[in-house]
């Protein structure tokens, strides 16, 4: 059996990237998101906003990537804030205490609108 | 497949990242009908693939050819769960507690599995087994409710 896992990043509202995980993200899967978040943060794009609807399942392997760039992109006057978790997700989150270091809120838009906006 | 009657299980894993899913289905179909919550189920698999995750990246450094046998216990009290491997000995006992702040600041992407495993399983031990040491069996508790 294969880990099924994908990544996918678009632009959205408040000049913020809406990076949508799916599948089950573990030990083997992490590497995959890393080289995601590094192609859209090397962009410059450090306004990010992590869909998680569709991800059913996640390790501390996958909250570690999170945890390597969340410095980086928040000196570069960004963030990453995390959306829309299933409550099994969310639980991972809870047991770590990942709240103290990322913002989670329930949906995609909310995470959005958490960014200030920005002059056009 | 789940089997509500007390049984044991046990199933051989390469020591590769691609076999943790399977693994965690395999847990997760024979404590399913435990008398957990959903909750703890998804606790439980969590601490399992932590524990297992550690020792291909740590123990055996990804060497796919090393193999870890899983053994499920589902006919007492507890569930027990023994992980077994001939890796380097390791004691999650003596792991410290992650400092958050501090990780974030290293840029550390590792170092939460044993602080799951221990939030979540109600005992760890770590027994070094074999004439020679030179295995290792990690056994992971849960008790199980008596009135759901």
């Amino acid at each position: 059996m294969t880990t099924t896992f994908t990544v996918t990043s678009a632009t959205a509202d408040r000049r913020t990237i809406r990076v949508a995980v799916a599948g089950q993200l573990d030990a083997h899967t992490a590497s995959d998101l890393e080289a995601a978040l590094h192609e859209v943060i090397g962009r410059g794009d450090v306004r990010l906003v992590v869909d998680f609807a569709a991800l059913d399942y996640i390790s501390s392997a996958g909250l570690g990537v999170f945890m390597v760039f969340i410095e980086q992109v928040r000196a570069a006057g960004g963030d990453i804030k995390l959306a829309a978790m299933q409550p099994k997700v969310h639980m991972v989150f809870d047991l770590l205490g990942f709240q103290v270091l990322f913002e989670i809120y329930p949906t995609v838009d909310e995470a959005v609108r958490a960014f200030p906006e920005v002059a056009s | 497949m789940t089997d509500p009657s007390p049984h044991t299980a046990n199933t051989t894993i390469a020591a590769a990242t691609s076999e943790l899913a399977a693994l965690r289905d395999f847990v997760r179909s024979h404590i399913m009908a435990a008398g957990f919550t959903d909750f703890e189920v998804n606790g439980i698999v969590l601490a399992i693939d932590e524990a297992c995750a550690n020792l291909i990246r740590h123990g055996y450094h990804n060497d796919a050819s090393k193999t870890i046998d899983v053994i499920v216990d589902v006919t007492g009290p507890d569930i027990r769960i023994d992980i077994l491997d001939t890796a380097t000995s390791f004691d999650p006992a003596v792991v410290p507690r992650p400092d958050m702040h501090r990780y974030a600041a290293d840029r550390r992407r590792g170092g939460w599995g044993v602080a799951i495993m221990m939030r979540v399983m109600d005992a760890i031990t770590y027994t070094p087994i074999g004439a020679t040491g030179s295995k290792n069996r990690l056994t992971l508790v849960k008790h199980r409710p008596l009135i759901r």
